[in-house]
């Protein structure tokens, strides 16, 4: 039975012009099924489900035409507080970022109970009772604590539950999920997936995913729909589009998804290493005088080596002290104890003078293009800054931009331009230029490639072993996906709690994870059962 | 976005420049262009000498002769109002570039050097404690009133607010990803300041000096007004208040008339510095807190 | 008492030092004799040797500075050099008007402005939203003392709705201190209420852009209930800080209204003092603006952790 039907469903801009951001949607839910939005930034997915609520931002886009049929009814003709009274009783949304989607000054409790009382008119204790219930079905501990605690007292999974709780709690036909697993852990996305999957299930729901990770459409999707700059690419059953896609983009877009079969290891290019870090701690600050604060210590007892022309993946989830650790690397912060040696020259406890003839040769490229760049100066200025700093006349200095620009694959009229009229991709490769004008022996890249749609993403992680092959520079990948790090690193160490669990080469670490974390990481991976580029099951 | 400012800061064809920034900063600018044009050439503009007496004509009613009628003196109240704009510009501008240049020389050192920014901000919370009226008339009344003293009383309770404003910028500046991308290329700490951070308060500032500009020429009439501004010789908008003050039962147009063009004058600032702020930056309305 | 509460009342010693060090070298620091300043032109040698031994002036700086803050600290702030009165008492005699309009100035502004600052952003882009962004626009825009003159001469001299100035106590008769007190605080809340109500709509129109807000909306909460329930709150902080910052405007704003409207307050003694060049007065009352200053910024400060269970110093 179908339970939510959108027809031609056109959305634009609210302005003069009135440029469409999603054209002519057609697409259908079933009870009980699991449907798939699947698509880049831009293609108008997330749009597509606020249109659906009903909430898409007043006065900067409308729907300007075609019908979406909750139950056969139409959501577009209804006035304002008929629509309001569907809303949790009948179709629930849930969004990506579970910090900002729930009130911070609520109880959590309260924010669920408020759902009952604007629709129901159930005595106090019934409803006390229902929030109860509802808080256990999304498997929260200790209900009572959690109930009166404050979303920021809380880790990012239980927000998720607590939002999923609030949309559930009655019981609604639709439930609409906006990238809710986007901002989460992979291990706990994974128990988010399965949360949502069994309550669909114990409750008939019809869910909307909306996603743009091909892994997670493997794992949850009855149906998928692929959408692309605002039109609808290609739908079926998961399983048709994901082995016999049959329109170009989705089979670009399937292929560009990373496989998690481990790359083999490369020869090293010398014996000498570029980077030994030894025993490296990091404890961030502590405690004042009279001032609350624990210590962290974010790093600890870290040692690692990296050859040139090697890539060494270091990955972990948020908050394992992988990106510290780069940073303790760069020298951006000081280190506690431990050394970390550059061509067999100890910088770990260097001053900022004595750092200075050696910055030139480790360089970093940051996860966010968008500010990682100066948007004042322009690309030239950006590349050149470096080689300045360090005595090369500009006219030279220009030359080699020209030349690096044309090594990242821009024109060369790039240069004269400002970061803001690129688009991301083009932006990372700039600041890949910018690193490489250094002629660092080591680059380390900070989840250089998650701000990344899947298809640049690629093109990018290219770039980077094209460059390596080229100039046997050593890289230093930090990174939360396992995917990509089994795409590009020669070995690998795994980062849990500020520790290295394991470490080797990237093929018996990901092929065959003796320590316990790096299994249950693997085991999180979505969709490690596909083999996406080659549209077929992974061969076991 | 930095072309994109420029042309929003300043409009290619004057034409469009009411449609592009809305009715109240057009007019806003036009009153302002009048007054400081009036200003500049008192000596054509006025009817009469704003100090001359006229012993026939004292607290005389509006006439041909005199627009706007005489104060107790017999001087033309059109005339001294006309003069008045002198001094209020003036300390305005004067005050306004003092604060914003020492304002943003303090504010980057101490954004930037964390030694440096423990002291300076507890002198600047310091100076924040002190109503700035309070503070100027103080200075004012040690030092002796003449316009630099006046414009000194006035600058330094201004400074404390563009420090803070610059300083918060420099902060959360210091934080992006670009700044740690220069300091990885080897740019040395006062480039990084003057190349990379120092610009990002370049569109703030031209907001927050508009408010700097209005609440001085605020401050210089009150101190006029209390007796504790320049020469009361001088005909400033505060002076003739101040003066009009016995008669005012009498005759309120006396102190009603420069009121009015003091209360235009910062207004259209005012209006101005909000037509900037939506230009330059939307979302400022959170920082100005 | 919670822990944050003694680190913020640590925090505001320094301040209320630099205010001391500051007020205390104002005279030192100026050009000249400071008892020849404070005599003015006409003293006799024996005025000039009296005023060096009041005030210390006879000894090492760092000395002066010591005596000076330890008699502050026991709650001596010196004899008035014009009346010969403790400043102390000088001070508690005058200070009633000025609290009485103080506070109903701030009931006032918050019972006005918060209304209007919602009112304006809940209707964004309306008459009512233009309304109130003139009015606040011109709040702080018209100088004090013009509003001032302009509300005595429309309602005290046009209408003889209320006496042109002067005050009286409340004790003594309140039916004249309610007719007298009313100008003087709608004068004074002007500013306060133009940046109270642009503080709340520019606050509240920032969190209703927040994803929580939308959470609420997709609840099916009525537009009300999300304004009340989820947004104001969430608002609030803000504008109690700009209340408290605010609060610097509000006492240079009471030293003009007191002498527009005849009110023997503080604001007037300020000012007879300084033209008195009555130095002890004078510092003690900068002291003591900058102490109350100080005070309400650190209760503002403390009521962020009950507006807001993130905040905890």
């Amino acid at each position: 039975m179908t339970v939510l039907s959108v027809e031609n469903l056109t959305v634009a801009i609210d302005d003069a012009k009135g440029a469409e951001v999603v054209r002519g949607i057609s697409l259908e839910i079933a009870a009980g099924e699991t449907v798939c939005l699947v698509g880049e930034s831009g293609s108008g997915k997330s749009v597509t489900s606020l249109a659906a609520m009903g909430l898409l931002p007043k006065g900067s886009l409308k729907t300007t035409s075609g019908r979406i049929l909750l139950d056969g009814e139409d959501l577009l003709t209804l006035r304002p507080n008929e629509l309001r009274e569907r809303r949790a009783t009948r179709m629930s949304m849930i969004f990506q970022e579970p910090m900002t989607a729930l009130n911070p000054v609520m109880k959590v409790g309260d924010q669920i109970l408020e759902v009952l009382t604007a629709h129901t008119r159930m005595p106090s204790s019934e409803a006390e009772a229902k929030v109860t219930d509802i808080l256990g079905q999304v498997g929260l501990p200790d209900i009572e604590r959690m109930a009166s605690s404050y979303p920021h007292q809380l880790s990012g999974g239980q927000r998720q539950r607590i939002m999923i709780a609030m949309a559930l709690v009655l019981e609604p036909r639709l439930l609409i999920a906006d990238e809710p697993t986007t901002a989460l852990d992979v291990t706990t996305q994974k128990q988010i997936l399965k949360l949502i999957k069994d309550l669909q299930t114990g409750h008939g729901t019809a869910v909307l995913f909306i996603t743009h990770d091909m892994g997670v459409v493997a794992e949850i999707a009855d149906r998928v729909y692929v959408m692309n700059q605002g039109a609808l690419v290609e739908d079926g059953p998961v399983r048709d589009v994901m082995s016999n896609p049959t329109k170009d983009y989705t089979r670009k877009l399937l292929s560009s998804v990373p496989s998690l079969d481990p790359r083999a290891p490369r020869p090293p290019r010398s014996k000498k290493p570029t980077l030994v870090v030894s025993d490296l701690n990091k404890v961030y600050g502590g405690g004042g005088f009279l001032k609350r604060g624990a210590e962290t210590h974010a790093v600890k007892d870290v040692s690692l080596e990296l050859m040139s022309g090697r890539t060494l993946g270091v990955v972990g989830e948020s908050g394992s002290g992988k990106s510290t650790l780069a940073r303790c690397v760069m020298r951006m912060i000081d280190i506690t104890s431990g050394g970390v040696k550059i061509g067999g020259q100890e910088i770990g406890q260097f001053g900022r003078r004595a750092m200075h003839p050696y910055r030139k040769r480790l360089q970093m490229v940051f996860q966010d293009p968008y500010r990682s760049l100066n948007p004042r100066l322009t690309v030239e200025q950006s590349i050149v800054e470096g080689p300045v700093n360090y005595g090369m006349p500009r006219k030279e200095a220009r030359a080699k931009a020209a030349e690096l620009l044309d090594l990242v694959g821009l024109p060369t009229n790039a240069l004269g331009r400002y970061p803001h009229m690129f688009s991301g991709g083009q932006r990372q490769r700039i600041a890949v230029a910018r690193a490489l004008a250094m002629e660092p022996e080591l680059l380390v890249a900070d989840e250089a490639v998650s701000a990344l749609d899947v298809s640049v993403q690629a093109q990018v992680l290219d770039l980077l072993d094209e460059i390596q092959d080229r100039t046997g520079i050593a890289i230093l990948f930090i990174t939360h996906d396992l995917r990509v790090a089994a795409q590009v690193c020669d070995e690998v160490a795994v980062m849990h709690r500020g520790r290295v669990v394991e470490m080797g080469t990237t093929r018996d670490v990901l092929g065959n994870p003796q320590h316990e974390y790096t299994q249950s990481l693997l085991a999180a991976a979505p969709g490690r059962d596909w083999d996406f580029a080659n549209f077929r099951p992974v061969a076991a | 976005m930095a072309d994109k400012l420029i042309r929003g800061a300043f409009p290619l064809s004057t034409g469009k420049l009411a449609a592009r920034v809305g009715f109240a900063p057009t007019v806003s600018a036009i009153v302002l262009l009048l007054i400081v044009l009036g200003a500049i050439f008192a000596p054509y503009v006025a009817p009469h000498d704003p100090i001359m007496q006229d012993p026939t004509a004292r607290l005389a009613a509006p006439s041909a002769e005199y627009p706007l009628g005489t104060d107790n003196y017999g001087r033309d109240l059109l005339s001294r109002v006309i003069y008045g704009a002198r001094v209020s510009l003036i300390i305005g501008i004067g005050a306004t570039l003092f604060a914003v240049v020492l304002g943003l020389t303090i504010g980057l050192v101490s954004g930037f050097f964390r030694l440096a920014d423990a002291i300076v901000m507890r002198i600047m919370d310091g100076l924040m404690a002190i109503p700035s009226v309070l503070l100027a008339i103080a200075i004012v009344s040690l030092m002796g009133a003449s316009i630099w003293t006046v414009m000194a009383a006035i600058t330094i309770p201004e400074i404390p607010r563009v420090v803070r404003l610059v300083r918060s910028i420099v902060l959360s500046a210091r934080e992006e990803p670009y700044v740690e991308a220069a300091l990885s290329l080897g740019t040395s700490m006062p480039r990084i300041l003057w190349r990379h951070l120092m610009p990002n308060t370049f569109a703030p500032l031209t907001v927050q000096a508009t408010y700097v500009c209005a609440s001085a020429i605020l401050t210089e009439a009150i101190l006029s007004f209390l007796g504790a501004g320049v020469s009361t010789e001088t005909p400033t908008w505060g002076n003739i208040m101040a003066e009009a003050r016995l008669y005012f039962q009498l005759k309120p147009s006396l102190i009603l008339w420069p009121g009015l063009a003091l209360s235009l004058c910062i207004l259209s600032i005012n209006l101005l510095g909000d037509a900037a702020r939506d230009v330059l930056d939307p979302r400022m309305g959170k920082r100005e807190a | 008492m919670p822990i944050f509460l003694v680190r913020r009342f640590l925090a505001a010693i320094p301040v209320l030092l630099t205010v001391a060090v500051f007020v205390f070298l104002l005279l030192r620091l100026t050009p000249g004799d400071p008892a020849a300043i404070i005599a003015g032109d006409m003293a006799t040698p024996e005025q000039l040797e009296r005023i060096r031994a009041t005030l210390g002036l006879d000894q090492p700086i760092i000395v002066q500075f010591g005596t000076w803050i330890v008699d502050i600290l026991r709650g001596d702030f010196g004899t008035s050099l014009i009346s010969r009165q403790p400043v102390l008492n000088l001070v508690t005699d005058r200070m009633w008007p000025t609290i009485w309009i103080g506070l109903i100035t701030i009931a006032l502004s918050v019972i006005i402005a918060v209304p209007m600052g919602v009112l304006a952003a809940w209707k964004q882009g309306s008459w009512i939203d233009h309304l109130v962004m003139t009015f606040s626009v011109l709040g702080f825009s018209v100088p004090v003392f013009v509003t001032g003159y302009l509300l005595i001469t429309l309602f005290a001299l046009d209408l003889q709705l209320f006496p042109v100035q002067g005050y009286t106590p409340p004790s003594q008769d309140f039916g004249s201190f309610a007719a007298r007190v009313v100008l003087p605080s709608f004068t004074l809340a002007s500013i306060y209420i133009a940046l109270i109500a642009r503080m709340t709509r520019a606050s509240l129109l920032n969190v209703l852009g927040e994803d929580y807000v939308r959470t609420a909306r997709a609840k099916g909460l009525t537009e009300r209930r999300v304004l009340f329930r989820h947004a104001l709150r969430n608002a609030a902080v803000p504008v109690m800080t700009v209340i408290g910052t605010g609060f610097a405007l509000l006492i240079s704003g009471v030293v003009v209204t007191e002498s527009v409207f005849n009110i023997p307050g503080l604001g007037r003694l300020t000012v007879d003092s300084i033209f008195a060049r009555d130095y002890p007065v004078i510092q003690a009352l900068i002291l003591l603006t900058a102490g109350i200053y100080v005070l309400v910024n650190l209760l503002i400060d403390i009521s962020y952790s009950f507006l807001d269970p993130r905040i905890r110093y």
